[in-house]
């Protein structure tokens, strides 16, 4: 027993090293867990004070840029409402998602962002004291933007789309075939679409918009245009490139969804589901 | 060490990190080369120090730029495992004279040259752990490989910029 702990002693740098080791693959594991609650990222009270600061410094060099941003929105806004007020069909027309009342808008700004990751994340400045959740979706004024991932009082951490295992459930909006959009790794402006099979004649320039499915987005939010098409003698789905319609280069405001009716959604989804494996 | 040279460390260390987070996260060439600049930290401690602090320094550093990167665990490995290897690749690797009147191996104390021999081939695997831990696997080898090999020469020049600065003799000695 002696000579075992004198062998310990001996080499103990290296038994440091295994057990520093065995600690960070762990947390290596263990974050990577698709939603996982954890203290220690950017929504934590320290990190994303220090990101706010930072920012607030930035948004000096940003200003234009946002009250463009913010002008051509409220362009696109007036012009809704000019459209719609003039006649309404009920047969034709469909509610714009954001006045259905199904789904609740909190605007957050994003005070750190990054795009040339493998697993891209941005940090916002409002958290639960604003009703954020884990879970909710984020879009721009230009499209879809990401899914929240941790919260804490005062700031929350999401997954940008350009999150190497985050997937989004899409339709290609001309088509209506449902498919699934992820992100490749490498160009920031780019997302492929999976799952597409060859029977759909899919062609450049067509939209690509949220399913609605996963409760987290509504249907109709813009994701992007079919940028690149091909497919392979053999297989039997597209490889579809899409260019991002959300430049997440320069993200500012976002708005943060919440689905109010989700939870009724998943109830009743799950009472199925359950009957089947009966 | 005395404790003004250990203030004068956790000073250093500061501004290492500091400027990590606040500047060289958004200092990105072409998509592929990337600024670590923490490393340098670690790179350039002391030669005093012993194994197991170094070791638990590298833990340390790793574990806050990973909560600010939002990638927990990847730097933590990354810098653990050089911090391990610097001893035995600073053993392996000693110049003509030992280390005898060397305080840090940096430019100051020995040369350009041999620093580069020193320092390349750590950050190479610090940051072939970090990008391939990211990549979740071996499957981009090549373009993962690429990002390395550049962010590596990156880093590397903006560590020599900053001793030829900041660690030139005479000052903080």
């Amino acid at each position: 027993m002696r000579r075992l702990f004198q062998f310990i002693y001996q080499y103990r740098a290296f038994f440091i090293f295994l057990l520093l080791e065995v600690i960070s693959g762990w947390l290596v594991v263990n974050h990577n867990d698709y939603i996982s609650a954890s203290y220690f990222n950017s929504s934590s009270a320290i990190a994303g004070n220090v990101y706010e600061n930072k920012q607030a410094v930035q948004d000096y060099f940003q200003l234009a840029k946002v009250n463009k941003n913010l002008v051509q929105e409220n362009e696109l806004l007036r012009n809704r409402l000019a459209g719609d007020s003039i006649f309404l069909d009920t047969a034709e027309v469909n509610i714009p998602f954001e006045l259905s009342g199904q789904y609740k808008f909190v605007t957050g700004k994003v005070v750190n962002n990054s795009v040339h990751r493998f697993r891209n994340y941005f940090t916002l400045n409002i958290g639960s004291e604003e009703g954020v959740e884990e879970g909710m979706g984020v879009i721009n004024p230009q499209g879809l933007v990401g899914k929240i991932k941790s919260v804490s009082t005062n700031f929350s951490t999401a997954y940008s789309a350009l999150h190497s295992s985050l997937l989004i459930s899409v339709l290609i909006d001309d088509t209506e075939t449902l498919c699934t959009a992820k992100w490749s790794g490498e160009d920031p402006t780019e997302i492929s679409l999976e799952y597409v099979p060859r029977h759909i004649k899919v062609q450049e320039g067509m939209q690509v918009v949220s399913s609605g499915y996963d409760s987290i987005f509504p249907q109709g939010v813009k994701l992007g245009k079919v940028k690149n098409v091909e497919i392979d003698e053999e297989s039997t789905f597209y490889d579809i490139e899409v260019s991002l319609s959300a430049d997440f280069f320069s993200l500012d405001y976002v708005y943060v969804i919440g689905n109010k009716l989700m939870q009724e959604k998943d109830s009743l989804e799950q009472e199925l589901q359950s009957e089947y494996e009966q | 060490m005395n404790s003004s040279n250990n203030v004068k460390q956790i000073l250093i260390w500061v501004l290492f990190v500091a400027s990590q987070i606040l500047f060289a996260q958004n200092f990105v060439l072409y998509n592929r080369a990337f600024c670590f600049v923490y490393v340098g930290f670690l790179l350039l401690l002391p030669l005093g120090i012993s194994r197991n602090y170094i070791l638990l320094i590298g833990f340390f550093t790793g574990f806050i730029i990973d909560v600010f990167y939002n990638s927990l665990g990847t730097h933590m490995a990354a810098m653990t495992l050089i911090a391990f290897l610097r001893p035995i690749w600073l053993n392996a690797i000693t110049p003509r004279g030992g280390y005898e009147n060397v305080d840090s191996p940096a430019i100051k104390d020995l040369s350009l040259s041999w620093f580069l021999a020193y320092a390349l081939p750590l950050m190479f695997l610090h940051l072939a752990v970090v990008f391939f831990i990211e990549a979740g696997g071996f499957h981009m080898f090549f373009y993962v490989i690429s990002k390395v090999l550049l962010s590596t020469l990156l880093t590397a020049l903006v560590l020599v910029i900053l001793q030829y600065l900041f660690y030139s003799k005479g000052r903080f000695s």
